[in-house]
């Protein structure tokens, strides 16, 4: 076999080999049903930490408009971690010159089942990159006696924060790590700056 | 066939490093967090500056500005700043000239006034004509004075910083003009509104500064003739305006759906204090003016460098028993931050209408809030607040809707509810139920509260690790460990009134009370009792219980379902190579008895939903075969002889439903046949 085909089917190999295995990883991945209190990120209330029992809270991918005068489109992702019947209210709360164009500012959370996702959207004017607004979505309520509570933040400029700047310099450095890795088989896992064990708060 | 194995050996490894990824990495540097290297702290201004012939001196006052607590609907939330400006005390000072160079040194006195290095000497600086920079930056070194004559001389040293990259100190500065001639005067201020301070509210990083000083004085002045130079060491505390420093330990998570916290770094001297999220302090769960929460921290830091803190770390809310270490060291932060305060109010804030507001009692709050009220802006609720003089068994309920007073009902969430009849010794495992017994042993609040100076010192003594539970040959320190040293602090004769809280209030009775015994039988050893070697059978009994119904499958209830004794090889156990647990079913429900033994610095490995755990990094042995028999754990011979074990005796009970009346006795037995039973000494 020729030297360049031989390459050739070597860098096939591997890139058929990153995208499979992302792929692989992401679905071979078990669905941890029980998922021990060690495994969520700490969180100081007892109504946020009761919430982290039923489901988990994502932003998805939002379309947020360039300027004042168009309409941007916020969405939020809920995943059931368990079988749940609540009374459970969600909320969002825009600042004062954000009009809302389409979508309920709240209402119930219905029934959940585990793993299920539901997806609550928002479509607004005056959020967007603009300028730098905050809107907020809560969950709040009561499950089994106990407060359950939990809201997120969402910037309309979160790429000025310093918090996106140690998640995106993170996520790079991870994919170097990866991305050397195929070639290095010796590397060491990346490591974050600061051991868990230690964290008292 | 080479292609099949080069392409599943590339999906290994491209999989096999999901996930984890905190093996140690450390405070000592930015590790992998910045995106360029990390740079250094500026050096300390800490020396005199020859001024030359006729300097000139300069005045003046550094202070700073801060939102104070008010009411809202019956909530204890952050309002508008301040009238008038609190003094910045301690700072260090630097003088500047328009070309950037240092040309004095200096920091301000207890006033907040600028002085030279001294703090008694005038400021000074060269007569040359120009225009000067004076800073007052958010870092000082300073031996404090005590009201305690014979008391060993110690030092505050802190530095507030702005991030961990940049390590850059928070400032502030004014320009003054020089003619050669002075004196010249000028003022410094921190404000508390971000639109005062372009976003970066300096007021908050100075007001972090002023609960160290502050707490520091308290310390200097309520704990005796006792050294406490060991919080002389800098304490680095990191803190940004609209920073969620969550983020630091969860780089890659989603910075919108993290969690806001603040957090101590154990062995690293670090603080870190909640700014906001994503730029947003107006709405933001932040701490920087949350004292009780700041002084929470400080005091995490208290008892790493003073005593010895064996915090596990990990969740705690206030809510649930947990392990008595957490719940000790977090018990000691919420009393800490709550205490000072109360104690030293009028120097963490001078706001008048506050002590209106509070009344006589005054401060007895652990408060944590989210946002602000301030005319048109902000949005503020309280989102932690108890109160600490409240009764065991009526505490203050969690549900934000609760006014300030309302009473805890019975089918009422409250924080760490007890009942020291029916429960007797859960308190230990409480966090807010050690922080109230704390704060009432150590202020007297018969008649509105005041400060029990005398108690506190005995506090302090049975705390360091000079004659408290911090001396190393006290492993697995909890609550239970300290009342036991704080009784001994006291020659053995605990005051009536400390053990009225501890035996009917907060139901921590202390080790050997006879609430222990029930029908002949030991029903709760203390957490970490010595075992020791006996001739005869002692009447050991563990009485099984779900820990909550709600969360029934997360959590093995640390005060029933669990006890747990100290092996010490070297001075109890020393021919000790296997060790048998036999258990005989009194009543209730049949259950899996088993053994676990960790090492000292362990962390609880719970079961889960009906599943048990049968292997753990953290076990150095362990038997939970399935089923009631007999368990022996062996090989113990081979254990270090310098490490201090736990052993843990565990009724498997999660997501196993348990009968109210279940309960064994039980006895242990080593290798050599004779029985293990608990030291009759704590």
């Amino acid at each position: 076999m020729p030297i360049r085909s031989f390459l050739k089917s070597i860098a096939i190999i591997l890139s058929a080999g990153v995208a499979v295995g992302f792929a692989a990883v992401h679905f071979l991945k078990p669905v941890d049903k029980n998922r021990s209190l060690m495994y969520y990120s700490f969180s100081k209330l007892g109504a946020d930490q009761n919430s982290r029992y039923l489901f988990d809270i994502k932003i998805n991918a939002s379309e947020l408009s360039q300027t004042e005068n168009e309409i941007s489109i916020i969405k939020v992702n809920i995943e059931g971690l368990k079988d749940f019947n609540s009374d459970l209210i969600y909320t969002w709360t825009l600042p004062q010159d954000v009009e809302l164009a389409e979508g309920a500012l709240s209402g119930p959370l219905g029934d959940f089942y585990t793993n299920q996702n539901k997806e609550y959207i928002l479509k607004v004017r005056g959020f967007s990159k603009q300028l730098k607004k905050f809107i907020s979505f809560e969950v709040q309520g009561e499950f089994e006696q106990r407060p359950v509570r939990r809201d997120i933040l969402i910037s309309s400029r979160l790429e000025d924060s310093f918090e996106y700047s140690i998640q995106q310099n993170e996520l790079n450095n991870s994919k170097n790590q990866l991305k050397n890795k195929i070639y290095k088989l010796g590397d060491a896992k990346p490591k974050g700056r600061f051991d868990l064990d230690r964290v008292v708060r | 066939m080479k292609k099949l194995i080069c392409f599943i050996l590339l999906i290994y490894l491209t999989s096999c490093d999901q996930g984890g990824g905190f093996g140690g990495g450390g405070g000592a540097g930015s590790g992998s967090l910045c995106t360029s290297s990390e740079v250094a702290e500026i050096a300390e201004c800490n020396a005199t500056i020859d001024s030359g012939n006729l300097p000139v001196t300069v005045t003046g006052i550094a202070q700073f500005f801060k939102r104070t607590t008010v009411s809202q609907s019956g909530k204890l939330v952050l309002g508008a700043p301040i009238t008038t400006a609190m003094p910045i005390k301690f700072a260090e000072v630097r003088v500047l000239n328009s070309t950037g160079t240092i040309v004095q040194c200096g920091k301000t006195n207890s006033t907040g006034a600028l002085k030279a290095v001294n703090g008694t000497s005038d400021l000074q600086i060269p007569n040359t004509i120009g225009t000067y920079s004076v800073e007052v930056l958010a870092r000082g070194q300073q031996v404090l004075p005590s009201i305690v004559s014979g008391k060993p001389a110690f030092q505050m040293y802190a530095a507030i910083k702005n991030d961990i990259c940049t390590n850059e100190l928070h400032k502030i500065s004014a320009s003054i003009v020089s003619n050669g001639t002075g004196p010249i005067n000028t003022s410094l201020t921190a404000y508390a509104r971000e639109t005062e301070t372009s976003g970066q509210v300096q007021g908050g990083a100075f007001n972090i500064f002023n609960n160290i000083v502050t707490t520091y004085q308290y310390l200097a002045d309520n704990t005796g003739t006792t050294n406490i130079d060991c919080l002389n060491s800098k304490l680095n505390v990191y803190w940004q305006a609209g920073f969620n420093p969550a983020q630091y330990i969860y780089p890659a998570e989603s910075p919108s759906t993290l969690s806001n916290i603040s957090f101590y770094y154990r062995g690293y001297n670090q603080l870190y204090i909640n700014g906001g999220k994503l730029g947003n302090v107006s709405t933001a769960d932040t701490d920087h003016f949350d004292d009780a929460v700041i002084i929470h921290e400080i005091g995490h830091r208290i008892e790493d460098v003073c005593g010895k803190m064996d915090s596990p770390g990990g969740t705690h809310n206030g809510l649930f028993r947990i392990d008595p270490r957490l719940a000790w060291s977090e018990g000691w932060g919420n009393y800490m931050g709550a205490h000072i305060i109360k104690n030293k109010l009028s120097n963490i804030n001078s706001d008048p209408a506050l002590n209106t507001l509070l009344g006589a009692p005054g401060w007895v709050y652990y408060l944590d809030t989210k946002g602000y009220t301030d005319g048109a802006s902000g949005t503020a609720s309280e989102l932690i607040r108890f109160d600490l003089t409240r009764a065991g068994s009526n505490p203050e309920i969690v549900q934000n809707n609760s006014p300030v007073g309302a009473s805890c009902g019975v089918e009422d969430l409250c924080f760490d509810k007890v009942d020291s009849a029916a429960h007797p010794g859960e308190g230990h495992f409480r966090e807010v139920s050690i922080a109230r017994s704390l704060f009432k042993i150590t202020n007297t609040c018969a008649a509105g509260c005041t400060n029990r100076a005398d108690y506190y010192d005995e506090v302090w003594n049975s705390l360091n690790k000079i004659t408290g539970i911090g001396q190393i040959i006290y492993p697995f320190r909890s609550s239970v460990r300290f009342y036991k040293q704080l009784n001994t602090a006291f020659g053995s004769t605990m005051p009536a009134s400390i053990d009225a809280t501890l035996n009917s209030d907060e139901a921590q009775q202390r080790s050997g009370n006879s609430d222990y015994i029930i029908a002949g039988n030991l029903t709760w050893p203390a957490y970490g009792i010595k075992l020791v070697p006996s001739n005869t059978a002692c009447n050991l009994e563990i009485r099984p219980r779900n820990e909550d119904t709600a969360v029934t499958d997360v959590f093995s209830d640390q005060r029933y379902s669990n006890h747990f004794y100290f092996i010490d090889k070297v001075t109890s156990l020393p021919d000790i190579s296997s060790l048998t647990l036999t258990a005989t079913r009194l009543a209730g429900t049949v259950l899996d008895l088993d053994l676990i033994l960790y090492q000292e610095g362990y962390s609880f490995v719970t079961d889960s939903a009906g599943a048990k755990t049968v292997s753990s990094a953290q076990f150095v042995r362990s038997a939970r075969s399935t089923g009631f028999t007999n368990k022996t754990i062996s090989s113990l011979n081979t254990l270090s002889s310098t490490t201090p074990y736990i052993l843990n005796i565990r009724a498997f009970t999660t997501g196993v439903p348990v009968a109210s009346n279940t309960s064994y006795t039980y006895t242990l037995t080593s290798n050599t046949g004779g029985y293990l039973c608990p030291s009759a000494v704590f």
